[in-house]
């Protein structure tokens, strides 16, 4: 696929040489010219597209953990490794108490992240810097180390692993509501759903577009959910329990997406969503490369469990929390 | 007293016996006629320390200690008889070598008598060490009498002047001299007799003055310096410093020779940055006062290109030798407005300087930082680096050798640095120098701000290390063929080396707290092991750094690659289970056994649990891991960046037992969760 900017490359110079060479140019001048501007253009397109890379390519020193790599056109995770040159469009997802160290092309300078996360290495480098100048609590930790080895500044407050919260543990009540609870048909959460489903354009706003679908949709009804939740509002009204509220309220969500979903409770008595990714068995590799992070049904269904509490602002936070909870795996 | 104090006197008295049994047995009395204003109004002293051109005569020595032009002119109405005018000049001609010369003129002009004697001296002085220097000069003089206008002849002679002068690094502010004046003159050809000798109109020669020998002492603290000179008697001045500008002196000379009384003196001067101007009031016992006028104008030798304006270095630790030896990336010296921006600290990993060129030319400057014996000469820490004129810059220091001698400090020491900024075209003399102190750790201290900072810990190659690991693989064979091969070779290894530790009474607290961001003490293998044998059964001998340390030697020894892993309190580590890729491990049901590190499969172990066995060590790690990470480096990766601190240890050699390691193989691989969690390796499953 062509990137919108090469295509506006190529438009313009085809403007352009549309002006300058009339059509009653004789055939053979005007093969070479169009030829020639194709060159330029190429040419300049290949010249802004290696300026881009050289800015934001990273190269991979270290890796710890499941962290995974979407490479930009690819459909396949793959496990992160040393050497691996992430490009500006690569996609990284990192789960909690991973760490990646990573070094610019040029090397001249090293960044180490840690901590839950998904995005483009350079998304993640400027959250991470954002987060250490407003010293809020973070999961990533980015530090400098040109100089001094302080890698991370150990026992620094700033520094402590990211935490997710892992799920809610359900009461004996609590539980029989999970199970039966209808609140999907309520108007709150279908207005919710319709807002995110169509969205202005007409698809899932907030959706990554390197995400199967199902799983896409998922991802933008977690992120508006998380934001009404974090705030008063109708469904922060409907779903008042602030502790099971993420659970019931994204359950609900989905069901009202119909996307096909499964309301369990696992061993450890937590309320677990088990999501139908919606692709096929041979093509896992799409949602993850950890098998931690799915399983499969006899009849090929591959399921997300999902473990959504509060705290968690990311779909991804709940996918991580919902690693282990495979009450029925084949 | 202690040690370093009784080498210092013993070296200085030393170093007094050999001039002496040189130049002679005895002190004689000081015939010359005393010169130097600063000196005479402190009971003439200045045998020790002088930073007056008049050094010449003083002593040569202390002409090459003076880094800087000097001329120096005086003069005095000597007991309302004759007057004595004298002129003298230092000229450096390096950092460690300096000229002087001086000239004194003696004069009685009246109706009757016609006097005059003049006395002509130079003298070569060299450090030929930091802080020793020798030199010596040569006198010749002339002499002539008249009387009611009629010659009474003239005379003229040489003599040798030698000189030594000490200023012990080690006591800032203490100097030491030994002079020996007119040591021996050339009576004829080949003829040397001692003291000043001259002869008189081609006919009798005679002794004008005898030769004498001045030890001096001097020590300056503050706004103070005394100094205390002996030879025909005791000589004692003191001079206090006021405003940065003016000083007041006083002194006593209190000779040993019966029938003389002492001499008191008293003096000022004043003294800016180019020059001094001095008083001295001498008042002998014996005969009438006298003053003394000096003045002495003075260039320092050196032409520093730049202003150091402030200096930051760090506390240095000998076990990261290798990390500070190997250059920096190329770090751009960062511009700054003014000195006022200086905190005080650095983000470098060594230093930096802060240079501002106020002159109008670009310069050149190389920085070399001397630590003492502990960089042998010095290490360039900054290469050509140009700074344009009126240029401020923050420079950081690049690499830095430190010598084998501080991988052998064994506590923390403060040590002087020194820094040259030199322009690199001129570097003898366009040189500015600074000094500050640092604190040198231990070989064993560590501030463990990144973890990978303990691979310096980790020796492989360590003889006591490689032994051990190679006499447990060995022992261990026959327990493998036993248990069949179904375990990667990695893990295999593993089982027999953290069983072979496991039979050593060693028992650590297994969650010894460590103090993250802190200095911490890590033993080095070899130690480790030696404490283990040495320390009773049972005895805690290390922390978790330390295990930490031992274990991942004795696996990288084997070739088993390994990782560090810091928890918010606490190190432990883990091996690669031989490249097999984290999304296999998965499959095949490792994935909650194993933890994933650069993509691959690795088994963590808790370090400090060598006696419960392998299982529990690889239980305990597994959860340590999950309590969070906060940062982690493979050794190999660790090495290349902070290298190995390598002193040399005795070897120490430990019987392996072969019937105990084969026992305690047999019962890692029976245990229940070993079985299971190892299962996918035989093709079985895992149980639940």
């Amino acid at each position: 696929m062509v990137p919108i900017s090469d295509r506006a490359v190529h438009r313009r110079a085809k403007n352009a040489v549309r002006r300058c060479i009339p059509n009653d140019t004789p055939y053979a001048l005007r093969v070479t010219a169009w030829a020639l501007v194709a060159l330029l253009a190429t040419c300049a397109s290949a010249y802004a597209d290696t300026g881009a890379d050289d800015v934001v390519a990273m190269r991979v020193l270290f890796s710890f953990g499941s962290v995974e790599t979407l490479r930009d056109g690819e459909t396949a995770w793959e496990f992160t490794r040393p050497n691996m040159v992430l490009g500006p469009h690569d996609i990284v997802r990192m789960p909690p108490g991973a760490l990646l160290r990573l070094e610019s092309v040029g090397g001249d300078r090293l960044d180490l992240l840690s901590g839950i996360g998904e995005g483009t290495a350079t998304d993640l480098l400027s959250r991470a810097a954002s987060q250490i100048q407003s010293r809020d609590p973070q999961p990533y930790v980015r530090s400098a180390e040109a100089a001094e080895p302080v890698v991370l500044p150990v026992g620094a407050p700033n520094n402590a692993p990211a935490e997710t919260t892992g799920g809610v543990t359900l009461d004996a009540a609590t539980e029989a509501a999970w199970m039966i609870d209808r609140r999907h048909e309520h108007e709150v959460v279908r207005e919710l759903v319709a807002r995110v489903v169509i969205g202005p354009n007409g698809a899932p706003s907030t959706a990554p577009s390197y995400m199967p679908p199902r799983v896409a949709l998922a991802h933008a009804l977690f992120a508006a959910m998380a934001t009404e939740l974090a705030e008063p509002s109708p469904l922060s009204t409907l779903f008042s329990d602030s502790d099971s509220a993420p659970a019931f309220a994204f359950a609900s969500l989905l069901t009202a997406a119909d996307v096909p979903i499964h309301r369990v409770i696992d061993g450890n008595r937590r309320a677990v969503i088990l999501l139908d990714a919606g692709v096929p068995r041979d093509q896992t590799v799409r949602l993850t490369a950890s098998r931690a992070l799915f399983y499969t049904h006899a009849d090929g269904t591959v399921v997300l469990p999902l473990g959504p509490a509060s705290g968690q602002t990311t779909f991804l936070e709940a996918w991580y929390a919902g690693e282990g909870a495979h009450p029925d795996a084949d | 007293m202690s040690a370093a104090f009784r080498a210092v006197v013993v070296r200085c008295v030393a170093l007094c016996v050999v001039i002496i049994l040189i130049t002679g047995a005895a002190a004689a009395a000081e015939g010359e006629i005393p010169v130097g204003v600063r000196a005479l109004s402190m009971g003439r002293t200045g045998t020790a320390a002088s930073d007056r051109a008049s050094a010449t005569s003083l002593n040569i020595a202390a002409v090459s200690f003076m880094d800087q032009y000097a001329l120096e002119l005086a003069t005095a109405d000597l007991v309302g008889l004759a007057r004595s005018n004298y002129l003298a000049a230092a000229i450096p001609l390096s950092e460690r070598q300096a000229v002087g010369l001086d000239w004194l003129g003696l004069g009685v002009d009246d109706d009757e008598i016609g006097f005059a004697q003049n006395r002509f001296r130079a003298g070569y002085s060299a450090r030929i060490r930091r802080g020793l220097g020798l030199g010596f000069g040569l006198n010749y003089r002339t002499q002539r009498a008249a009387l009611d206008g009629v010659s009474l002849g003239a005379a003229a002679g040489w003599s040798v002047d030698l000189g030594a002068a000490w200023a012990p690094a080690r006591y800032p502010g203490l100097n030491v001299g030994l002079a020996v004046r007119n040591w021996v003159s050339l009576i004829g050809a080949g003829e040397w007799r001692s003291g000043a000798w001259i002869r008189v109109d081609d006919g009798p020669s005679q002794r004008l003055v005898p030769r004498s020998r001045v030890l001096g002492v001097s020590y300056a603290r503050g706004p103070w310096v005394g100094a205390m000179d002996w030879n025909d008697g005791w000589r004692v001045g003191v001079e206090r410093s006021g405003g940065g500008i003016g000083a007041l002196r006083a002194g006593v000379f209190l000779p040993t020779r019966d029938g003389e009384g002492p001499t008191f003196s008293v003096g000022a001067g004043l003294r800016w940055d180019w020059g001094s101007v001095d008083y001295a009031f001498v008042s002998p016992s014996q005969s009438p006062t006298t003053s003394h006028f000096g003045v002495t104008v003075r260039a320092s030798y050196l032409d520093p290109p730049v202003t150091v304006e402030a200096v930051a270095i760090r506390d240095l630790y000998p076990a990261l030798r290798e990390f500070y030896a190997r250059a920096a990336p190329p770090a751009a010296a960062r511009p700054y407005e003014s000195a006022a921006e200086f905190s005080g600290d650095t983000t470098e990993r060594i230093g930096e300087l802060w240079l501002y060129n106020p002159g109008d030319r670009a310069v050149r400057v190389a920085v070399r930082l001397h630590l003492g014996r502990y960089t042998e000469g010095g290490t360039e820490v900054v290469d050509a680096l140009r700074i344009g004129p009126g240029e401020r810059r923050v420079v950081p220091m690049q690499k830095l050798l430190l010598s084998d001698e501080a991988m052998e400090l064994l506590e923390a020491r403060s040590v002087e640095a020194r820094m040259d900024v030199v322009d690199i075209r001129n570097p003898t003399r366009r040189r500015a120098v600074v000094y500050t102190t640092l604190v040198l750790h231990g070989r064993n201290e560590l501030l463990i701000d990144d973890v990978g900072k303990l691979a310096a810990f980790i020796t492989p190659v360590d003889r006591t290390v490689r032994r051990f690991a190679t006499s447990i693989l060995r022992a261990a064979e026959n327990a493998d063929a036993a248990e069949g091969d179904a375990l990667p070779p990695n893990m295999r290894k593993a089982v027999a080396l953290f069983s072979g530790l496991g039979e050593m009474a060693y028992a650590g607290d297994p969650n010894l707290p460590r103090e993250s961001g802190t200095i911490d003490a890590v033993k080095f293998p070899s130690e480790l092991v030696a404490a283990i044998i040495g320390a009773g059964d049972g005895a805690p001998v290390g922390d978790c750094d330390d295990a930490t340390a031992l274990v991942c030697s004795l696996f990288e020894a084997v070739g088993v690659s390994t990782a560090l892993i810091q928890t918010p309190r606490h190190v432990l580590m883990a091996f690669d289970l031989g490249g097999l890729a984290y999304d296999q491990a998965q499959a095949n049901g490792l994935g909650d056994v194993t933890i994933a590190i650069d993509g691959n499969a690795w088994l963590p172990l808790e370090t400090t649990l060598l006696r419960r066995g392998f299982a529990d060590a690889w239980k305990a790690g597994l959860a340590e891991v999950a309590k969070g990470v906060r940062d982690s480096r493979t050794v190999r990766s660790a090495w290349e960046r902070y290298g190995v601190a390598a002193p040399e240890f005795p070897q120490v050699d430990i019987t392996v037992s072969d019937g105990e390691l084969r026992r305690r193989i047999r019962e890692v691989r029976t245990n229940e969760w070993f079985q299971s969690a190892t299962a996918p390796f035989i093709g079985a499953p895992r149980t639940p």
